[in-house]
């Protein structure tokens, strides 16, 4: 079961985990947050209610990641936002495997709304 | 063994009859030139040979006396004697087969040695070491023609000389190889020719000249202590025009390899340059992302605020209020600003992209109806503020087209609108199907555009002089339209203005329909799967 009111960030930017974390708090969500692989573990420790996953990550890529929770059976069913600062997000898409997709800089309403939908799918 | 074979016999055998009645030089002659006519008809030696003996074993029977008989085999074997006859001209024969094979052999061979060679110092290298044996001469140099007129010498390994100016001999005869069309031979062995002298000096040179088309591309010298015949002569020219081939191969191969090095490096500098955008585009937008949110997080907390300070039933701090509501309107502001300079980055990469031929269309079919309603609705709550009218057509239309560089230019075009037209006039957005074409138009009642000026608005970095913004703000690169055109043309489709000044301006796009089939393409969407290609547009 998936805690629906938890969202996981993931993302090696500090000040974007800062905002995210912030934003999301202010929104009643409880936010965690993790860089590359730990992202793996934090999903199994909390299994949130839905993954806000960074694409260009060092260590391990958003992709990498993607494919790894999806992979393992008690992260497998946690839907994922990607987003990505790059132009290129549609191309990674063809390997991503996420149920939406955000690019950056974005609109905090926009995203609130993706985070509502999807964390209670 | 010919037709002609019997016939000739015949006249052969009366011919020796008469030379071993009579052995005088004029039956002699006879019996040689009809011999020689035997050995070119004949299958084979034995079948000479066979003519002899059965004339010798005739001659014996015939013979009355053992006198008579002697006569007859002295005869016999002074005419076998003979160098000229038939037995040693079949021997003579197979002696020039031995040698015509052993010809060929080293002709295969050098064949073979300079065959492999794919760059051009190992091609000469070959011809130098191997062109000689062919040849049976002492030695071969190749001679190349320089920049300045002069010849640069090719010598086989060791080859002391190298460094050798030519001598005035070999000048002469290098000159004269290039004259004419076959080797040329210098015999210095004037009567002695065919005899090594033991002198070991040079008795005889070869030259001749290796041309390609118009070009000459050096001369083979070969040298050897006995003459050079015409047997050599005929070896030296095809010596020569398989040492040609060599070169103009290791020629080719060596431009082929600076041709494909150049692609190799050309692919490089772009994946390269590819991914400096992609990082470049990450790094710009991360802080814009972390700013903007902050604002945007920001102004909704002093949105509430406000809006508890405005529901207090007895403000308690009016300047509290107010100026919760400027820190808002402050936000506001940097807000928009800072999608400005989302814009220009993302028009900046996009024309980068352009430059370095990297602007990847993702093409698929969609409506593009429902495109252009989609992105007028996403601006709805600008347009909303304007007078806006739609003109389209209530069934889809189907193009191949990347949607979201089509939305690109569209959104481009309403922004341009927004900017320049009076907010009290209306903005008409429309799209309608022209033939083969799917035209999508943006009309305002600006300030129009002077005819002069039309032409220019597409160039990068262009910007009219002197024209007002009602709206948005005046910052820009020039880059908009330009990339409007780029990612269109991409498209295979065409844009254009159609405007005078004071009277507005009407912006449009034409896109291939899907399904309409262009001249010369084969499938429907041959047209606009042909932009597909990773080809520099600028």
């Amino acid at each position: 079961m998936r805690n629906t009111n938890t969202v996981l960030v993931v993302d090696d930017d500090e000040g974007i985990i800062d905002l995210l974390t912030m934003a999301l708090e202010d929104q009643g969500y409880q936010v965690h947050s993790a860089v590359g692989s730990g992202a793996l573990k934090a999903a199994r420790d909390h299994v949130p209610g839905v993954i806000l996953l960074d694409i260009l990550m060092p260590e391990m890529d958003g992709v990498e990641v993607s494919r790894r929770l999806r992979a393992d059976p008690a992260t497998a069913h946690i839907p994922i936002i990607a987003m990505s600062a790059q132009d290129r997000l549609d191309t990674t898409g063809a390997t991503l495997q996420a149920n939406d997709r955000v690019a950056k800089p974005f609109r905090l309403d926009r995203l609130f709304e993706k985070v509502a939908h999807w964390a209670s799918a | 063994m010919s037709r002609r074979w019997p016939a000739i016999r015949k006249r052969y055998v009366t011919a020796l009859r008469e030379y071993v009645a009579t052995p005088d030089e004029t039956n002699l002659s006879r019996a040689y030139e009809l011999g020689r006519e035997l050995v070119g008809e004949a299958a084979s030696i034995l079948d000479v040979s066979t003519v002899y003996h059965q004339e010798l074993a005739r001659l014996l029977r015939a013979a009355s006396t053992p006198q008579n008989a002697r006569r007859a085999l002295a005869r016999a074997r002074s005419f076998f004697g003979e160098s000229l006859s038939p037995i040693a001209m079949a021997q003579g024969g197979f002696q020039d087969t031995v040698d015509r094979l052993r010809d060929l052999r080293q002709m295969l061979e050098f064949q073979q040695a300079i065959s492999g060679a794919t760059r051009m110092a190992d091609a000469i290298a070959s011809i130098v070491a191997h062109a000689a044996l062919p040849l049976g001469a002492g030695s071969c140099v190749l001679l190349r023609p320089t920049a300045d007129g002069s010849w640069e010498r090719e010598g086989p390994p060791g080859d002391e000389q190298r460094q050798r100016p030519l001598s005035n001999v070999e000048r002469r005869l290098v000159k004269l190889a290039l004259q004419k069309p076959r080797p040329v031979v210098l015999d210095m062995a004037g009567d002695n020719a065919g005899v090594d002298d033991g002198s070991g000096d040079p008795r005889s040179l070869l030259a001749v000249a290796l041309r390609s088309g118009e070009a000459t591309l050096g001369v083979l010298l070969f040298e050897a202590r006995t003459a050079f015949g015409p047997a050599e002569v005929t070896l030296a020219q095809l010596v020569a025009e398989t040492a040609t081939q060599a070169i103009r191969r290791a020629e080719l191969l060596e431009q082929y390899a600076e041709t494909r090095g150049s692609e190799l490096a050309l692919r490089e500098t772009n994946h390269r340059m590819e991914e400096f955008l992609s990082v470049a585009g990450h790094e710009l937008r991360t802080p814009l992302t972390s700013v903007l949110g902050n604002v945007q997080l920001i102004a909704r907390w002093i949105a509430e605020l406000n809006q508890g300070v405005q529901g207090l039933p007895d403000p308690p701090d009016q300047p509290l209020s107010l100026r919760l509501a400027q820190l808002g309107k402050a936000l506001q502001r940097a807000d928009r600003q800072g999608h400005i300079l989302v814009q220009l980055v993302n028009d900046f990469l996009d024309v980068s992209r352009i430059q370095a031929g990297q602007l990847a269309l993702r093409l698929a079919p969609c409506d593009l109806a429902a495109l252009v309603r989609g992105c007028v609705e996403e601006h709805q709550p600008i347009l909303a503020r304007r007078g806006m009218q739609l003109d389209l057509p209530e069934e889809p239309v189907h193009v191949i087209a990347d949607e979201g560089r089509v939305g690109q230019v569209l959104t481009n075009y309403l922004a341009n609108a927004l900017k320049f037209a009076p907010p009290t006039q209306p903005i008409v957005v429309g799209l309608r199907v022209e033939g083969d074409d799917a035209r999508v138009w943006v009309s305002d009642e600006g300030p129009g555009i002077a005819l002069a000026e039309q032409a220019h608005i597409w160039q990068r970095f262009y910007r009219v002089p002197g024209v007002q913004y009602v709206d948005g703000s005046s910052v820009g690169l020039g880059l908009g339209l330009h990339l409007c055109q780029s990612i269109i043309e991409r498209h295979g489709g065409r844009v254009g203005v159609d405007s005078s000044p004071g009277a507005g301006a009407t912006f449009w796009f034409l896109l291939p329909v899907a399904g309409q089939q262009r001249s010369g393409s084969e499938e429907p969407w041959a047209a606009s799967r042909a932009v597909e290609k990773e080809t520099p547009v600028l």
